[in-house]
């Protein structure tokens, strides 16, 4: 889920950015005669990023692409990928407009059917993704915890492994 | 009284006219905790009457009857309206659903085979991947399974404050979730 995630957050921001009206949400404002109408069926990017999470998903898409490649830079990157994306440092704008979060957005896209003629996915389905993303955020939130405390007890590698007081 | 109750009980909407009234919706935000981020439009109530067949995706009435039947197979048989306590109504058939119509107005926006090409993800073991992809799948593997490793390691009670699962559900999302 990560793999599929990261890929297509990478690919999402190669595309060009998406329509600033629908970006404030105006499509929702659609059919009531308000706002500017968005024509449907758009090939922007669904996704929007904001200045940090842009800049972390392109950098890791460097990364990947560089002739010299350093797997340590790019798990850092793919790090600050997932930390930008599932703890974002103002969430305001997601608590008002939920699709302008990049997870909740994904998540949205998780809901087509990709086989058939049918344009949603049972919601059976559902659960399981979304228990996925979840375990992938709670994990990502230990490894940020693990970082810091690192830091704070000033550890080196290998008192990393040897003195760890609240490990059993 | 009771006949009169009984044939009001038993009398069906019209095929097809119920649609949005008593259309329960349970969106994916009723199973997670991200439901705070979603809007809902109010509840509403849901009948066992049936409601007519249509294609399966999230918002249809297939899937809402489906639903039903399910609560309906957990909960057990529905019994007379005359020995039901309330008013010879069954609480069961108001039960609390939520119309979530956002996540269709959203993808309603975009080209749907501009989004699965963009949710494509090519099979991993292919001769010809992407380097970059291959790439990105090498770190995510070994970076999931360090900290799966460190979270299996951890303290008790940090494992359960912060992965809420026990070192099963951490060995098993090696092979899963990744």
């Amino acid at each position: 889920m990560e793999i599929w995630l990261l890929w297509t957050l990478i690919k999402c921001a190669r595309l060009p950015p998406p329509p600033p009206d629908l970006e404030k949400g105006v499509s929702r404002q659609r059919g009531k005669g308000k706002g500017i109408p968005i024509p449907a069926n758009s090939k922007s990017s669904p996704i929007f990023f904001d200045r940090k999470q842009c800049g972390a998903v392109v950098n890791l898409d460097r990364l990947l692409h560089a002739e010299s490649y350093s797997r340590s830079e790019a798990t850092k990157a793919k790090y600050a990928v997932l930390e930008s994306l599932y703890f974002p440092h103002d969430n305001s704008e997601a608590a008002l407009r939920p699709f302008t979060s990049p997870l909740i957005a994904f998540a949205a896209m998780l809901c087509l059917e990709r086989k058939g003629t049918a344009i949603y996915a049972p919601i059976f389905l559902f659960p399981p993704k979304i228990a996925k993303l979840q375990f992938s955020v709670r994990l990502t939130g230990f490894h940020m915890m693990l970082v810091d405390l690192h830091r704070y007890l000033g550890l080196t590698e290998d008192q990393k492994k040897t003195q760890e007081p609240w490990f059993e | 009284m009771n006949k009169s109750k009984d044939a009001a009980h038993r009398q069906k909407p019209p095929r097809g006219q119920a649609v949005l009234s008593n259309c329960p919706i349970q969106t994916f935000s009723y199973h997670s905790k991200a439901a705070k981020y979603f809007k809902v439009f109010g509840p509403a109530a849901v009948t066992f009457t049936g409601a007519p067949t249509g294609c399966t995706d999230i918002c249809s009435d297939r899937g809402v009857s489906r639903l039903c039947q399910r609560k309906m197979d957990t909960l057990g048989p529905v019994p007379k309206p005359s020995e039901t306590p309330i008013g010879g109504r069954d609480v069961r058939a108001v039960m609390t659903f939520y119309r979530d119509t956002s996540i269709e107005r959203f993808l309603g926006d975009f080209d749907r085979q501009h989004l699965l090409s963009l949710l494509s993800l090519p099979f991993l073991n292919a001769w010809d991947l992407d380097p970059a992809l291959r790439r990105l799948y090498n770190i995510v593997a070994e970076s999931f399974t360090s900290d799966c490793e460190q979270v299996y390691n951890a303290a008790t009670a940090l494992r359960f404050a912060i992965m809420d699962c026990t070192p099963y559900v951490i060995i098993r999302s090696l092979y899963l979730y990744i």
